[in-house]
């Protein structure tokens, strides 16, 4: 205390270098700083998402979140930021759901109406959003089963030309009680059911607690696994998929049933040793890294 | 207070109880303030513990109370921000389903939650039907935290605004509603430490809205009595309750204590000492403590015993005193039997038993006729002698039991109890028979002893006669003790009439006052006769008391006389009286005067005197000394000495009364006399046809030849006057020749002498 007070003169020609250093440092990761969405939808809800503006050179990303995911949850959000820092620009919607302005992740639990169709056409909203903005090389990235399923499904529906290449992790098909789908399937004679009546189904991680009508359910639970094997048939694009080597959820010899299914046009699996199907850990950056030697074998291109 | 102290003051000393009561008062007192002070400082610590705890409560409630509304602020922010909520403002197609499932269905809110629904910006509902009374549509003032009392229960509306995520703040997107079940909620939020849950209420009206903030004041409740609190107040009332029993066995003890070792035995010892008093203790028993004893109070009973047998051994030696003393008191020392006292206290004993029963009560007293003259004549010594003989012989002759009692000199007495009037005279009279047969020769005496006896009886019933029985035995005594009469009188009422004289105050005082002053003594002359001439001879002084116009007569005196045996003092004052009457010469010279000497005063010395002192009338008068047959037999020596000496100097002896009494020719032959005074009773009996007379007749014959002058008394009229001519009596004394006068009369005119003259002259 008797040194502070005695040279109290000293403490301003000592912290001004770190200041600056600290300036610096801020200028170095603007870029890398992602800022948020609020887009209306053509629905007239308002949808979000992150928005990182990368380097003109580099493909555009867009990035699709997991089954009742938001753009924040794990691991697309540590990959987007991870693309961000690399000079990529990406962009992270979270698909509505149906719930205007939807930041959350979504409960089983909650009411869901929103079809799988809605959600590829938010897709193409996206996509667009990227064109409009003068990115003409996208790369579509998607997780787990619902996000990839949105991309298999957009690229096997149509051809945009900005569409350079999907990206899928973790890809597995939506875990189905084919059962359940059957007897929900016979009991669609009553459409005004079918619109109205929040039932609970098995859909993917939502074990008999997914709140749904059956118009929802059944635009979810169509894709089983012979339904996704067959949308990787029917893709337009190139496709790399990313597989988490110690990924539990994916089914029995789900590589070799891709890779045995074949594409008409280039798709390729790769494995990330020691991975989840979350990509937990460092297996974070093993994900970015592949998916950067993914976008980096596209080659340099003109947005 | 006055009072309590002069109340207090009667009580002083007080008992040891006393005492105990008021230490045991006192100490209770102290206790009492202990307990009282301790009681004080129990009731501040369990006040100021109620204080503490009451504000305990208040701060308990009311941290339940901002938990409560944090919780459910918290809670409402939490449901604001999901966009699921915003959703419901959007599209309400499945709001009862998101309402139902993933707000009250998730059990995520408390138990107490009753209802939950959403609210649009305006207020309405967005339920078509909302849950538990929810209202449809809330207005601005609903908006916040109230409480409502509906039906007994109290329920919390909260509704709280939910921002619209324009940027702008003040934006109300709408509004969550909630509905607690506020009593649940306030258990639920909290265990109570200091409130009795159950207790807790509200001070408001049905359907009021209180806002939140003021729940804390209208909270009322009851307070979770203080278990530390409790716990020490129940063990300090444990204490006193013991402390109190402790104290009541402990004073108990104390005072029995007191009571059996001390008070107990001091008051034995006070009971003791109080018999000791009444005569009626003896030695204090070691063990009468009755319980432990006390070293004091042993030394006391030592004490105390030694002091009772050195009183015992006084009283033992008191008691021989007394008893001797008793017996010199009640006893004759001469006779050994018992005395006046003794009589007077047997008596009293006699009236008290016998007073109001039918017991027959004979008292008879006896007296030694002429016993002074016997002792005058012997000697004391002989004359103890004699009474001790009698003594003897009046027990030897009661019937074994009867006592005897000597009521001084020669007077004796004894009561006879539950006998009748007969058995009791016989007993008199063989008395005096014994008395009269005993040898009185071996005591050197040649004269014979009688006694009199007065007897009285009656019955117990007759209270007022048996209370009298001594005076009448007395009247009758004095009966028997009369010249001529039996030596036995019972007694009856005519005796009064004789001695009525004996018991009158006036009459006494009369004599003393003679005795003192002759002026009321009257002296009256009566003459004696010459039978030959008819002329008075001489003239007998007859004593008169004047009583202003009355003269009291002699029967009237001499009964007083003698009772009072004063026989000689009153012959001295009548000789003296008869000086004068000489010296005033109503006395006619050349006669003679014959005067009356009692028995007691022939004896006397200063009688004697007396009558020496008159011999210098003897040149001119004739002085004729007439003494009694009867006082002449008890000293019969000495006044036959004394008598022979007057006569030589000059004096004329006259044996009055002969004939009432012994009238023994043996002793009249030994009596230095020298006229003889037939008493009127033989005079009378001279007109009677037998034996007796014709003995009188002879007897007159004889003391005529044996040289006497015989003088007739009685002779009251001119056939008597014949008749004791022929006997050859020379003097006559009688009303017939005159009544006694004031002054010397001559004796009446009879023609008897008239004739007798005429025919010595032929």
């Amino acid at each position: 205390m008797h040194l502070a007070i005695n040279n109290p003169s000293r403490v301003p020609l000592c912290i001004a270098p770190g200041i600056a250093a600290l300036l610096f440092v801020f200028w170095l990761i603007m870029p890398a700083c992602a800022q948020t969405l609020d887009v209306t939808l053509p629905s007239g809800m308002t949808a979000s998402a992150s928005f990182h503006e990368g380097r003109s050179d580099q493909p555009a990303i867009l990035l699709l979140h997991g089954f009742l995911q938001t753009s924040h949850s794990p691991p697309m959000s540590s990959l987007a930021d991870n693309l961000a820092s690399r000079g990529y620009t990406v962009l992270n919607p979270t698909i509505t759901l149906g719930i205007n302005h939807r930041t959350q992740t979504t409960a089983c639990e909650s009411a869901h109406t929103y079809t799988m169709e809605q959600e590829v056409k938010e897709i193409d909203f996206w996509v667009n959003w990227l064109n409009r903005k003068g990115y003409k090389n996208i790369v579509l990235g998607g997780f787990s089963s619902v996000g990839n399923l949105g991309i298999l499904i957009y690229t096997a529906q149509s051809q945009h030309p900005a569409i350079k290449k999907s990206i899928l992790i973790s890809l597995n098909p939506l875990h189905i009680d084919h059962h359940e789908l059957d007897k929900i399937r016979d009991g669609m004679n009553s459409a005004q059911q079918a619109k109205s009546k929040i039932a609970l189904y098995s859909l993917g991680y939502c074990n008999r607690d997914f709140a749904a009508t059956r118009k929802s359910y059944l635009s979810y639970a169509q894709y089983d696994e012979s339904n996704t094997l067959a949308l990787l048939q029917r893709t337009t694009v190139p496709t790399e998929i990313i597989l988490g080597a110690t990924d539990t959820i994916l089914p029995a010899n789900w590589r070799s049933k891709i890779q045995a299914r074949g594409s008409r046009i280039p798709l390729s699996v790769s494995l990330i040793p020691h991975a989840n199907h979350f990509f937990d850990g460092t297996s974070e950056f093993e994900l970015s890294d592949a998916v950067e030697k993914s976008l980096m074998n596209l080659g340099p291109h003109k947005s | 207070m006055t009072s309590l102290f002069s109340r207090l003051g009667k009580l002083w000393p007080f008992t040891i109880k006393f005492y105990a009561f008021s230490f045991i008062i006192l100490m209770s007192l102290i206790f009492g303030l202990l307990g009282w002070g301790m009681q004080y400082k129990l009731d501040n610590i369990r006040n100021e513990a109620l204080r503490r705890n009451s504000q305990a409560a208040h701060e308990e409630i009311e941290y339940v109370l901002n938990h409560i509304e944090k919780d459910i602020s918290t809670r409402a922010q939490a449901i604001s921000r999901q966009d699921e909520t915003r959703q419901q403002f959007i599209n309400r197609d499945y709001y009862n389903y998101w309402r139902d499932n993933r707000i009250l269905g998730t059990g995520s809110l408390p138990g107490s939650m009753l209802a939950f629904e959403l609210y649009n910006h305006n207020g309405n509902a967005l339920a078509n039907r909302t849950l538990a009374g929810m209202p449809r549509k809330i207005s601005k003032q609903d908006i916040g935290n109230y409480l409502i009392q509906q039906n007994k229960k109290y329920f919390l509306y909260i509704f709280y605004p939910v921002s619209a995520l324009d940027g702008n703040a003040h934006t109300v997107q709408g509004y969550i509603g909630f509905k607690l079940d506020f009593l649940a909620a306030i258990k639920n939020e909290q265990h109570f430490n200091f409130i009795k849950s159950d207790s807790l209420h509200f001070k408001m009206e049905e359907l009021e809205h209180v806002p939140f903030k003021e729940i804390l004041s209208r909270t009322e409740f009851t307070l979770i009595p203080n278990t530390e609190n409790v716990a020490l107040t129940a063990s300090i009332q444990r204490f006193q309750r013991q402390m109190l029993f402790t104290m009541i066995v402990l004073y108990f003890i104390f005072y029995m204590m007191l009571s059996s070792v001390l008070s107990a035995p001091l008051r034995r010892l006070s009971l003791h000492i109080d018999a000791l008093r009444k005569g009626q203790g003896g030695l204090l028993a070691k063990n009468y403590t009755r319980s432990l004893p006390l070293a004091e109070l042993e030394k006391v009973r030592l004490s105390l015993n030694d002091y009772q047998n050195k009183l015992e051994e006084m009283h033992l030696n008191l008691s021989e005193k007394n008893d001797e003393l008793w017996q010199l008191a009640h006893h004759d020392p001469l006779t050994g039997i018992y005395n006046r006292r003794g009589f007077e206290e047997d008596w009293k004993h006699v009236l008290s038993v016998s007073s109001g029963h039918r017991l027959g009560v004979a008292l008879l007293l006896f007296d030694c006729d002429h016993f002074k003259a016997i002792n005058d004549t012997y000697g004391h010594p002989t004359g103890d002698q004699v009474i001790r003989a009698i003594t003897r012989t009046l027990q030897d002759t009661l019937r074994h039991g009867d006592r005897l009692y000597r009521l001084g000199g020669d007077e004796f007495a004894t009561i006879f109890l539950d006998v009748d009037s007969s058995l009791a005279l016989q007993t008199a009279e063989r008395c005096i028979e014994a008395i009269s047969q005993y040898d009185y020769t071996s005591l050197g005496i040649k004269e014979p002893i009688r006694i009199s006896a007065g007897m009285a009886y009656s019955l117990g019933t007759d209270v007022e006669q048996l209370t009298n029985l001594p005076k009448y035995a007395d009247v009758a005594m004095y009966h028997a003790k009369r010249p001529g009469k039996s030596k036995i009188a019972v007694f009856d009422r005519s005796m009064f009439k004789d001695t009525d004289i004996l018991f009158s105050n006036r009459i006494n005082n009369l004599v003393f006052k003679a005795m003192d002053s002759d002026d009321s003594i009257e002296m009256h002359y009566q003459p004696i006769t010459n039978l030959e001439t008819g002329e008075a001879l001489y003239y007998e002084a007859l004593l008169r008391i004047r009583d202003g116009d009355n003269l009291i007569m002699p029967s009237t005196v001499f009964p007083i006389i003698h009772e009072r045996r004063l026989e000689a003092e009153f012959d001295i004052v009548i000789l003296g009286k008869i000086a004068k009457d000489i010296e005033a010469g109503k006395i006619p010279k050349g006669k003679g005067i014959t005067f009356n000497v009692s028995g007691p005063g022939v004896v006397d010395p200063l009688v004697l005197q007396k009558i020496n002192s008159l011999a210098v009338y003897l040149k001119q008068y004739t002085l004729i000394i007439e003494v009694t047959e009867t006082a002449l037999i008890t000293q019969l020596h000495l006044a036959s000495s004394i008598l022979n000496k007057l006569r030589q100097t000059g004096f004329k002896i006259a044996l009055d009364d002969f004939g009432s009494g012994y009238s023994s020719l043996s002793y009249l032959s030994n009596m230095p006399v020298d006229c003889v005074k037939f008493d009127v009773s033989l005079i009378r009996q001279l007109f009677e046809n037998n034996r007796q007379s014709i003995i009188i007749e002879n007897l007159a014959a004889m003391v005529v030849k044996a040289g006497y002058d015989l003088v007739a008394e009685g002779v009251e009229t001119e056939e008597i006057l014949e008749r004791i001519v022929k006997l050859g009596f020379k003097r006559g004394q009688g009303f017939l020749f005159g009544r006694p006068e004031n002054k010397c009369m001559e004796s009446a005119k009879i023609p008897y002498f008239s004739k007798i003259i005429n025919i010595h002259k032929l």
